[in-house]
């Protein structure tokens, strides 16, 4: 026999028996109604009270948020809606937790945790576990991690890219590399500035030590191909703020000079500001 | 104090990409000015109070960068 629900003179598309488990609950605050003929049992759900509706899955007083989740996958939206007022394709996306590895290529102990709370107070959002890997100190993070993990930040650092007495630089960039391979088009490396000299050198560019060292504001002009990128459209930065290029806080001593084969230039320097 | 076209020959690639895949930015943008005068100081200590006059005047725009890295990581 087939079951269907109704709410609101729509009809719920929603025929698992799971669901009748969570109906003594919806009646609580919705009066149920069935109709019976020989092939289709019918419900009908009508608002008690609307005062009763619940805005909130933390004023839930009749079952708890687990008992929804337990079942979110088998609910149809309408009715995930209905017991939560939530979209459920919105509130998955947000509850699923994601994980971020920080590669902290710094060995100092006080600028290892500069980066860390750094990157972990600005990029982090609720949903999100943030792992730090001290690469420096030879501590990669897995295959598993790779393919677990859905985006890395390669931080700032004291050393050079072209350091070649470096024993773990050759296998951080092997590293960048595999990440690339593992995760495809999924992959996301967010490289600053040591980062983003190590992220140009592992993909096959170059780097080389600038003739002084850069300690200032500096002011960022942006190409064509940076305001097309998804990214950036999605950030809703106002266009004219970021045409007019934009003032940062630089600290280097050394710059990439040449960039990998596949990479497209997004940022050229402006003018700056030295003190 | 205010230098222009000083190292024009150097940092040209202060930002670069691989397709949606790879973000490099030279820059800072987690490096606030407080946090600046304070590494600055500690570095150029004879300078300290020029830089502590000075430095704050120019706003930067280090929250927008972070906004778009963090769209950026998103997946």
């Amino acid at each position: 026999m087939k079951n269907t629900f109704y709410f609101k003179n729509k009809e719920l598309n929603w025929s698992d028996p799971i669901f009748l488990k969570y109906l003594g609950v919806v009646a609580d605050c919705y009066d149920l109604y069935e109709s019976e003929d020989s092939n289709e049992k019918i419900f009908f759900l009508e608002e008690k009270n609307i005062n009763d509706i619940m805005t909130d899955f933390s004023s839930c007083q009749w079952f708890s948020f687990s008992q929804i989740l337990s079942c979110s996958s088998l609910l149809s939206p309408d009715i995930f809606r209905l017991l939560t007022n939530l979209d459920i394709k919105n509130f998955l996306e947000k509850s699923s937790t994601k994980f971020y590895g920080i590669l902290n290529c710094e060995t100092n102990p006080l600028w290892n945790n500069i980066y860390e709370g750094l990157y972990q107070g600005y990029f982090q959002r609720s949903h999100e576990k943030w792992v730090s890997f001290k690469v420096a100190k030879g501590s990669f993070p897995s295959e598993e991690d790779i393919r677990k993990f859905n985006g890395w930040v390669v931080t700032g650092s004291g050393f050079s890219t072209y350091d070649e007495s470096l024993g773990w630089l050759k296998d951080f960039f092997k590293l960048l590399n595999e990440i690339m391979k593992i995760k495809g088009d999924d992959a996301r490396i967010l490289g600053i500035c040591f980062g983003h000299q190590a992220l140009a050198k592992a993909f096959g560019g170059e780097t080389e030590k600038m003739k002084e060292k850069h300690l200032m504001k500096q002011k960022i002009r942006f190409t064509q191909q940076f305001f097309e990128k998804d990214y950036v459209v999605r950030s809703k930065i106002p266009n004219d703020l970021l045409t007019n290029g934009i003032l940062l806080n630089q600290s280097h001593g050394d710059h990439v000079c040449k960039l990998p084969p596949n990479a497209e230039i997004l940022g050229l320097y402006h003018f700056f500001f030295l003190f | 104090m205010i230098n222009f076209d000083r190292f024009s020959d150097q940092t040209k690639v202060e930002c670069f990409g691989i397709g949606k895949k790879v973000l490099g930015i030279q820059p800072h943008p987690e490096f606030s000015d407080l946090f600046m005068i304070f590494k600055l100081g500690w570095q150029l200590r004879p300078n300290k109070e020029m830089l502590l006059d000075s430095y704050s005047l120019l706003e930067i725009h280090n929250q927008e960068m972070i906004m778009i890295c963090r769209e950026f990581l998103k997946v």
